[in-house]
């Protein structure tokens, strides 16, 4: 008998999953020579740089500060020399500035035998819940799931909102992508300590881990970690050896039925908790606060490890999961190349369902660069809609992709936005199940992207 | 006698829809200025939009309502026009010629830079916009004919083989329409030059020479080496692209031969030099 999982109530789509990159390790790559910084990795104001061409820059030493309050500053995985702070081509063939540091031999030599220390954890039990957020802020974690909200202004919330949960988003519902699983396989124990620090910062007592159920090794070794945890929690309240926390701290983890997009916030409270988050509205008005499991590693190495990110995990998918420095190119990841000059396809940064067409290779890896993934390009010839609605019953948001994407076509950005474009969650589920071939979501985006210009 | 009953009856029938439909036209009669309709049989009629308003109708209503004409123009109909319509209002013209749609884009598939994907999403240029297209240079035409689509006169058609819209100098009425839709901005209104000389550079990026150079071979450098050539100082060098000043500009094509990437264009110039190129 098979047991029936929750998972959210109106729409979805079941692609195939083809999670067939080996998620058993995570491959760790030499150290580059030579990385590019983007200003811009993450949701908000760019960061500005507070070095200058010609500095001598060390390994996690931040090269540019967040600028504003949703931001975050940039640090370099390398030492070397400051070559340039200049425009570099980004992975969607955008220009974009970047700071480009460069190893001389005696640096690289000096930050590889760095990275072999075994360095012992900092005591970060004293530290109070706004340090930490301070900790997480200046270590420049951003939302590791792709959407690169920075993590340090989540886990703050407004002053007249109560954070009451906090979910950890392990579902993965991308097609093809193993960066989370293989993280979960490999750091469980890490990831329930980064996931207790966060609800230490954001003062919450609960937190449900929401992983889908095509991920068994993953949901064995984090549900052996948070089973550690609670004893752990529990032995400590009976014997009244913290008396600063009377509640019980817990995590719980609760499988999902596989559907996608699990994975996007609204869903996952609602698969979770049953609770609707409103329209327009953030996760914090049901009080909830939804992180994903790399951000939950990422918060682990920069509290306890005294780490900032300057590293992630990228599927390439196909090949294996690799811990690749940011700013590294993605030409340079090993076995990158062969799997990807591909002729004749699609190259996506990302999933295939929400990823992006990467226009060079010759680009640095971002934080919220999940994977690469080649695709068989689209040769298809979209058809006239035949109104059957397959889009609408897709939608996970509910709303009318069909109807959204004709206005965005035609340029009717106030009727577009009247019919709910800006709570599209651009999940491609309705250009997934059109049959008639149609780029629906294209349409949609250039709805919401007239709409922000129009400032509607 | 059947027949004399039908008429009667639909004759009054007839009667009585008639009188009442007279009584409601004159109790429901709007007095509109004479001179609006006036002012409207001048304009082309073309309804296209290029001056701002919501057709022709607004337009005249916006010419007898402002009292002057300074800030309208209709860029279809053009100094002559204008004319008219200032001699039904009593008014000055304003002094705008009508433009020519001019291309800031020479790049073809050979001559620039392809990424190393093809962008196979809905053939829109706006779309396209959203991403990074199918070459490096972000300044360069899309080339799904956007424009081509917008144009109310059928004065452009995208070239096959460059892949780049050709615009009709005849049938373009200068209405500008194809310069708001086009996201990139590649399409320019420009002057279209006495007796159709017209000089003008045909690109629109802002990189370095050598940058720009690597995007595409017929790209602005911004050497400089056109403003050298020009007599009249009507070339200026700014963000490493160069312009054309239209006042300044005598349309001498000195510049278009200077041009190392032929990134300057001329056309209207006399058979035998246009050979020599």
């Amino acid at each position: 008998m098979t047991m029936k999982f929750p998972s959210f109530k109106i729409g979805g789509i079941h692609p195939p999953q083809e999670k067939t990159t080996p998620a058993d390790k995570i491959i760790h790559v030499e150290l580059p020579r030579r990385v590019s910084l983007l200003l811009k990795q993450h949701g908000g104001a760019e960061a500005a740089p507070i070095v200058a061409k010609g500095d001598h820059v060390d390994r996690w030493q931040k090269v540019a500060e967040a600028t504003g309050f949703i931001s975050a500053p940039v640090h370099t995985p390398i030492s070397g020399i400051v070559k340039e702070i200049a425009p570099v081509t980004t992975l969607q063939g955008r220009q974009a500035t970047a700071i480009t540091v460069e190893a001389s031999d005696a640096d690289h030599l000096a930050d590889e035998a760095s990275r072999l220390e075994q360095r012992q954890p900092y005591d970060y039990s004293r530290l109070a819940p706004a340090d930490i957020v301070g900790t997480v802020a200046d270590a420049g974690i951003v939302g590791l799931g792709g959407a690169t909200f920075p993590t340090a202004v989540k886990l703050s919330p407004p002053p007249n909102t109560k954070a009451e949960l906090l979910i950890i988003d392990a579902c993965e519902c991308e097609p093809r992508l193993t960066c989370d699983d293989v993280l979960m396989r490999a750091y469980p124990e890490q990831i329930v300590e980064g996931i207790e620090i966060m609800m230490r910062a954001a003062g919450v007592d609960n937190a449900i881990i929401g992983i889908e159920n095509n991920k068994p090794e993953a949901y064995a070794a984090l549900k052996h970690a948070c089973d550690d945890f609670n004893m752990r929690k529990a032995a400590e309240i009976r014997n009244k050896a913290n008396t600063e926390s009377n509640h019980l701290a817990r995590i719980t983890i609760t499988r999902l039925q596989a559907r996608y997009p699990q994975g996007c916030e609204k869903q996952l409270i609602y698969a979770l908790t049953g609770c609707e988050v409103p329209s327009g509205a953030l996760p914090i008005s049901v009080g909830a606060i939804v992180q994903n499991v790399g951000t939950a590693y990422a918060v682990y190495r920069a509290v306890a490890m005294r780490e900032p990110l300057t590293e992630r995990v990228v599927t390439i998918a196909g090949a294996g999961n690799y811990m690749a420095p940011i700013g590294m190119r993605v030409s340079d990841l090993p076995a990158g190349e062969g799997a990807i000059c591909a002729e004749k396809a699609d190259v996506i940064s990302g999933g295939p369902m929400m990823g992006l067409s990467c226009a060079t290779l010759d680009a640095p890896v971002t934080k919220g660069l999940s994977g690469i993934c080649v695709v068989e390009p689209l040769c298809y010839d979209p058809e006239p809609c035949i109104r059957c609605g397959k889009c609408a019953y897709a939608c996970p948001m509910g709303l009318e992709p069909y109807l959204i994407s004709t206005y965005g076509r035609l340029g009717y950005a106030p009727e577009a936005k009247e019919h709910g474009a800006m709570d599209c969650i651009e999940c491609g589920s309705c250009s997934y199940t059109c049959p008639s071939h149609r780029p629906v979501l294209d349409f949609i985006r250039l709805a919401k992207a007239d709409i922000r210009k129009k400032k509607i | 006698m059947s027949i004399g009953t039908s008429i009667a009856v639909l004759g009054g029938i007839g009667a009585i829809g008639a009188l009442a439909l007279n009584r409601v036209a004159k109790k429901f009669h709007v007095e509109e200025d004479q001179r609006i309709s006036q002012v409207e049989e001048c304009l082309p009629g073309a309804n296209c939009g290029g001056c701002g308003q919501n057709g022709c109708h607004d337009f005249a209503v916006k010419c007898v309502e402002a009292g002057s004409l300074d800030q309208l123009f209709c860029p279809v109909g053009g100094q002559a026009c204008m004319a008219k319509v200032a001699g039904i209002l009593g008014v000055g013209a304003s002094g705008n010629e009508p433009k020519l749609a001019t291309l800031r884009c020479a790049g073809t598939p050979l001559t620039k830079t392809h990424l190393n994907v093809r962008y196979s999403g809905p053939k829109n240029c706006s779309v396209m916009n959203l991403t990074a297209g199918d070459y490096l240079c972000l300044s360069s035409c899309l080339g799904c004919g956007d424009c081509a689509r917008e144009c109310q006169f059928g004065a452009i058609t995208i070239d096959q083989q460059t892949h780049l819209p050709l615009i009709d100098a005849e049938k373009c009425s200068g209405c500008g329409r194809c310069a708001i839709t086009c996201p990139r901005g590649v399409i320019e209104m420009r002057d279209r030059g006495v007796r159709g000389r017209r000089v003008w550079v045909a690109c629109g990026n802002c990189l370095k020479g050598a940058q720009a150079r690597k995007q595409c071979a017929t790209a602005c450098l911004g050497c400089g080496l056109c403003a050298k050539a020009c007599h009249f100082d009507a070339i200026i060098i700014e963000n490493n692209l160069a312009r054309i000043d239209a006042a300044k500009c005598k349309a001498c094509g000195k510049c278009a031969d200077a041009c190392p990437t032929h990134a300057i264009h001329k056309t209207g110039f006399p058979a035998k030099k246009a050979t020599t190129d």
